[in-house]
């Protein structure tokens, strides 16, 4: 799925800060060309929105009420942060 | 005749959102102090659209002619073999009682492999480009109101450039 050029910009200067990306991409031989790294970002957009709907479907099944929009994508950061936080 | 290099920006350039200053040894691993770590460098990078700044300088009393924009900086990351890297400039350079306003004059821009099918820069090397002028457009004492940029058009490098001088480059009498 297409991301826009000012997606493309915000999620490259995102990942190209130390701690957050940087010293990983430092590390390779050469950093991914733009085609590349917006193929990445584009693979994760497309996963997120086939995705997206059966996983709030899951998580108000398991929570055996329907969570606010909100409140789930809270949830789902955490989540992800404490995953990735672990090498996840 | 000589060459001169006069730098161009100044305390009102107006930075692109995206755009920012950084201390260089913010930016990559620098040696120990003091080393070019320590240096103010502007952090520019191809975001998918051109970015870069807005600013104005005045044509030197001794311009002749031979114009030429000229991009210092430094490499954040290694380049691929076939990665470019390529500025671009756009202006309106006008005289005393001549209208400031309009839109500015088409791009010039420059674009150079930078990898090892090209230049073969590596990962935070200097890196020296030169945007070709239009001599005629210059005149002495104009004000040149300009934007500068990464041209995304001609960039496929997708790490940091920090620049570190962008200079008027002019041949004199």
């Amino acid at each position: 799925m297409a991301i826009s050029d000012s997606d493309y910009g915000a999620l490259r200067q995102e990942v190209f800060r130390w701690g957050a990306g940087k010293e990983e991409l430092k590390a390779l031989p050469s950093l991914p060309s733009e085609t590349q790294l917006r193929a990445v970002f584009e693979a994760l957009e497309s996963f997120w929105e086939t995705n997206r709907a059966t996983l709030k479907a899951q998580m108000d099944a398991a929570a055996g009420f329907t969570l606010p929009l909100q409140l789930a994508r809270k949830i789902g950061v955490a989540w992800l942060r404490s995953k990735m936080g672990r090498g996840g | 005749m000589a060459t001169h290099r006069m730098d161009i920006r100044g305390p009102d350039d107006l930075l692109e959102s995206g755009v920012y200053q950084d201390r260089v040894g913010n930016q990559i691993t620098a040696a120990a102090a003091p080393s070019v770590g320590s240096q103010l460098a502007l952090l520019l990078a191809d975001g998918g659209t051109d970015l870069g700044w807005y600013g104005e300088f005045l044509v030197p009393k001794n311009y002749v002619g031979t114009p030429k924009i000229v991009i210092r900086g430094i490499l954040d990351g290694a380049p691929g073999a076939s990665d470019t890297l390529g500025f671009g400039f756009r202006k309106r350079a006008v005289a005393n009682n001549e209208a400031a306003d309009g839109t500015f004059d088409a791009e010039q821009a420059v674009s150079s492999t930078i990898g090892s099918s090209g230049s073969a820069h590596s990962d935070e090397d200097e890196v020296e480009l030169s945007i070709t002028l239009t001599a005629g457009d210059y005149a002495v004492d104009d004000s040149v109101y300009y934007y500068l940029y990464i041209d995304a058009t001609g960039t496929s490098y997708t790490g940091n450039f920090l620049l570190t001088g962008a200079y008027f480059e002019y041949a004199d009498a």
